[in-house]
């Protein structure tokens, strides 16, 4: 057997014995990862005026990431940062400390866009360290009451 | 391949029956005529929950029409007028430009996008009987928070209403809903009236 065959044969880890200490382990980085993204999903989706947290943008976005974690997970290693698109719904981008946090919202029409998004931001910056770059983004303003009556529906039906 | 089209504001842009997430306006006819069984990419998509936002408000415009049983409305006339509004409703829900929100922590990005207010100004019109909003375009720089912007807007207004006061209306509705959303320095919001429907434009030829 090779020395590199052995080093990735040794039990607890893949990584060569002079890997430097400031590596992050894949796995490590993914668990990681994975909490502190359904901690903030958890924290924007219970900000008041946030009716919905986005995952299709943010997966489209976070494809290139997740792709390049798939790669250091397949053996691929490297001491730079890299980053995972852990649960669909918050884009996190760097290993630690978390360097980038993205989100996208649906907000309640009867709130004030402007306001929810600065709460969401609020609601992420008490959990990421300092240092990480907050995006919040409103794909969508959604009215959750139904329309009074003498609006466009009835209206039609019933021209003056 | 996809076909390309250039914007009256300049911008490339692709196919206008093709969202920027890959689904077409089509499929979405199809996902409401099958009645909106589960789609976890639907159900977590800004852009296609949008369309079919706008999908939604124009079959109900058509069902009503029909139900009111208008002689001016001839199915042929319909027909066209349905061609035209959602002809460019996948240009209309692409997310587009980030427009800023404000907040002094310089780690924070906060942003409204171009595709979520032109659905909100769509929104506007629901509230506002016998009329249909268009299309919707931003003139100055969206994307810098301060600048001036105006809004001009297209619409179709119902056969019979009077046009002067539902434009007005409608665009107060629209004046409430950018301002209590954005941040936009609006200076300007014009309505323009550039079609009815109800009515059958081939009688008059």
């Amino acid at each position: 057997m090779r020395e590199d065959e052995l080093a990735m044969a040794a039990p607890g880890g893949t990584l060569p014995p002079d890997t430097p200490a400031n590596v992050v382990e894949p796995e490590e980085a993914v668990e990681r990862h994975t909490a502190l993204a359904s901690a903030i999903e958890r924290a924007v989706a219970g900000t008041p005026g946030v009716v919905e947290v986005y995952p299709t943008v943010a997966n489209r976005i976070g494809r290139g990431i997740a792709d390049a974690v798939a790669s250091v997970t397949a053996g691929h290693r490297s001491d730079r940062s890299s980053g995972v698109n852990t649960n669909g719904t918050v884009k996190l981008e760097g290993v630690s400390p978390v360097l980038g946090v993205e989100v996208h919202i649906g907000v309640d029409a009867s709130a004030s866009g402007p306001d929810v998004a600065r709460s969401a931001y609020e609601s992420i910056a008490s959990i990421v360290g300092e240092g990480a770059t907050i995006t919040v983004r409103v794909s969508r303003i959604e009215r959750t009451t139904p329309l009074p009556v003498g609006t466009m529906g009835a209206s039609f039906a019933n021209p003056a | 391949m996809r076909e390309t089209h250039l914007r009256p504001d300049g911008a490339d842009d692709l196919d206008p029956r093709v969202l920027d997430c890959g689904r077409t306006i089509d499929e979405l006819e199809d996902y409401l005529d099958a009645g909106e069984a589960d789609d976890l990419h639907v159900d977590g998509c800004p852009e296609c929950q949008q369309a079919l936002d706008s999908l939604r408000r124009v079959r109900r415009v058509t069902r009503e029409l029909v139900q009111a049983d208008i002689d001016e409305a001839p199915a042929q006339s319909v027909d066209t007028w349905l061609q035209g509004v959602v002809g460019q409703l996948a240009l209309e829900v692409r997310a587009g430009r980030d427009i800023p929100i404000r907040h002094p922590d310089p780690r924070a990005k906060l942003v409204i996008t171009e595709g979520a207010v032109r659905a909100l100004i769509r929104d506007s019109g629901d509230r506002v009987p016998g009329i249909v909003v268009g299309r919707s375009t931003f003139s100055g720089d969206v994307t810098v928070a301060g600048e001036p912007v105006g809004v001009a807007v297209t619409a179709s207004a119902r056969h019979g209403v009077n046009i002067v006061d539902t434009a007005a209306q409608l665009r107060r509705c629209i004046v409430d809903d950018l301002d209590r959303h954005t941040e936009l320095n609006i200076v300007s919001v014009d309505v323009s009236v550039d079609d009815l429907y109800g009515h059958d434009h081939a009688s008059e030829e």
